[in-house]
């Protein structure tokens, strides 16, 4: 019987109680009352000894809690606080396994997962703050560039002397270096760009990229563009002339110093232009290449606090133009020279044509691509065989073409604008001919009628 | 910050190239620039190729090719110095006849009355 006490002490004392009771109610004999008197007090020792046991047991499920509650507080929330600073800390589970499942376990659960949040939503904050401080200064900052900027231009148009003007240019060129670092680390803490330009030709628009880094005589600028039409539109033009500029940076940085850097622009067939950046440099590693990856595709707000001591606020600066504007920059390729090739893509949306006699192209920007023409041999003679007796050289047969009259002329690249003269003669002759073919056509009737 | 309409996009300090300051400074607004026939070299600027494509076809004063270039007058004559440097270009005085010694800007220019006279004449004889 004492075992079963032990095992279940409730029900012994129960059972125990019961039978004093009946003895007691039915006691009236002196033999009665004495086992009764015996079986209350062997119930009592079983009781108390229970008693001993279940504390026992008590303090040991204590001291286990307590093990689980220290081992929390030592190494379980640092280890979430360095896993939110970087995940490649692990973080620990219960250290004691008989805890498992416990409601002592899920409360431990829920306020490490509390701590967890409680540390996000500090450094959030904190950065925030950090950002809007940053972005107030750079803003600031950036106005007052501007105006140093627009200054500095007024004295060049009027300089006459080159010694003086040369030391504009370099005063010049010192400002637009400053206005570029203060506009990226401005867009990196989520200001906008700073300014809205009009629609803009994308030569113009590389060209202005490439003034703001020092070392741009190294940038090479080819451009392949067909016409000398293609622009920008107005609202895409400042923030893909500040990714362009950070990516040539980059290219500028990571090749030597003599190294050159490749700019071409390209047309796609899908209606999208390009501007391809190679370099020759070391190249990206894995890591550098993945994490620039998720920089670039722009989908969360970045931290300053992830950025690097420096930060590093270039590619988090397109990431955030990419997002806001819809273009894209990769960095995945090899360029040709063992360097990096970095691309972005305008899309047909953010393109635009603009009249190049309406808004000219800039002097400084690359010349168009001559367009491809089919090869013309040079006909010095009409006898194919007089020029091979002079030389010595075997006979070569040569075909015989048809000179087109005003075609070289025509194959000067640029030249002056045609005459004024000779402009209004050209335009009268081409109205009179318009007009002349609409007199007595029955074009004007169709008009009405659609009308 | 949003008066940016007229923001420059394209500094001038890419017009010349590299940082070789010309060794001339005697060009003026009305210097003729005549072309040499010489090709244009890799190592000069796009603003100087067009520069000479302008020239190519005929000379131009300074000015002109200034206007044309859409360029301040300071840069365009230190474009301009350089290819004559270059030997791309000749630069001819606009005015001949005056000995470079005692030539000041201005000078030698024909009197105001002069050219009065010359106008009223030639509206007579309109």
């Amino acid at each position: 019987m004492s075992g079963e006490a032990a095992s279940i002490p409730e029900d012994l004392t129960v059972t125990a109680i019961h039978e004093v009771a009946i003895a007691a109610l039915s006691g009236t004999t002196v033999g009665g009352v004495t086992a009764a008197v015996a079986l209350m007090a062997r119930s009592r020792r079983a009781l108390s000894r229970s008693h001993a046991e279940g504390r026992a047991a008590a303090e040991a499920e204590e001291l286990r809690r307590n093990e689980a509650l220290q081992h929390l507080v030592n190494v379980r929330l640092p280890s979430q606080a360095l896993h939110l600073r970087s995940p490649h800390y692990p973080v620990p589970g219960l250290m004691d396994t008989s805890l498992f499942g416990t409601e002592f376990a899920a409360l431990l659960d829920s306020l490490q997962e509390m701590f967890a949040r409680a540390v996000l939503e500090e450094r959030q904050r904190v950065d925030a703050a950090a950002r809007a401080a940053l972005r107030g200064a750079c803003m600031e900052i950036q106005a007052k560039s501007y105006q140093l900027q627009t200054d500095l231009d007024t004295l060049q148009q009027t300089c006459e002397d080159d010694e003086t003007l040369q030391n504009y240019f370099r005063l010049d060129h010192v400002n637009e270096q400053l206005v570029r670092l203060v506009q990226k680390a401005a867009i990196v803490t989520g200001s906008w760009p700073g300014l809205v330009r009009p629609d803009t030709h994308l030569p113009d628009l590389v060209t202005g990229a490439t003034s703001r880094l020092h070392g741009f005589e190294r940038i090479h600028l080819h451009s392949k563009l067909r016409t000398d039409t293609i622009g920008v539109v107005g609202r895409a033009a400042e923030p893909i002339a500040v990714a362009c500029t950070e990516l040539l940076a980059n290219a500028l940085e990571s090749s030597r110093a003599d190294l050159s850097v490749e700019v071409t622009l390209l047309q796609t067939d899908n209606g999208a232009v390009c501007i391809q950046i190679d370099d020759a440099g070391k190249g990206m590693t894995t890591e550098e290449a993945s994490r620039a990856a998720q920089l670039l595709a722009g989908r969360q707000q970045v931290l300053l606090t992830e950025l690097g001591d420096p930060p590093a606020l270039g590619f988090a600066a397109i990431g955030q133009l990419v997002a806001d504007h819809g273009f894209q920059v990769t960095v995945d390729q090899a360029s040709p020279y063992s360097g990096v090739r970095a691309i972005i893509t305008i899309p047909p949306a953010l393109v635009t044509s603009i009249d190049p006699h309406t808004a000219p192209l800039s002097a400084m920007s690359p010349l168009p691509a001559p367009a491809p023409r089919a090869p013309r041999r040079a006909i010095t003679s009409d006898d194919p065989g007089a020029a091979s007796s002079d030389s010595g050289a075997l006979p070569q047969r040569h075909r015989r073409g048809r000179r087109v009259p005003g075609l070289e002329e025509r194959a000067v690249p640029g030249g002056r604008p045609p005459e004024p003269e000779q402009a209004r003669n050209t335009w009268d002759a081409f109205e009179q001919g318009i007009a002349a073919g609409r007199a007595g056509t029955p074009s004007d009737i169709r008009n009405e009628d659609r009308t | 910050m949003s008066q940016g309409q007229g923001r420059r996009l394209v500094p001038s300090y890419l017009a010349p190239g590299g940082s070789s300051a010309p060794t001339r400074n005697s060009l003026q607004a009305l210097t003729v620039l005549i072309a040499t026939g010489l090709p244009a070299k890799p190592h000069h600027t796009p603003a100087q190729q067009r520069l000479l494509d302008l020239t190519a076809k005929g000379s131009l004063t300074v000015a002109e090719s200034a206007g044309y270039l859409r360029l301040p007058m300071g840069v365009c004559k230190m474009l301009a110095s350089q290819l004559v440097d270059d030997g791309d270009l000749m630069a001819r005085t606009p005015l001949s006849g005056i000995p470079d010694g005692i030539r000041t800007p201005g000078a030698g220019r024909p009197p105001k009355s002069l050219l009065e006279r010359v106008r009223d004449g030639l509206l007579t004889a309109l």
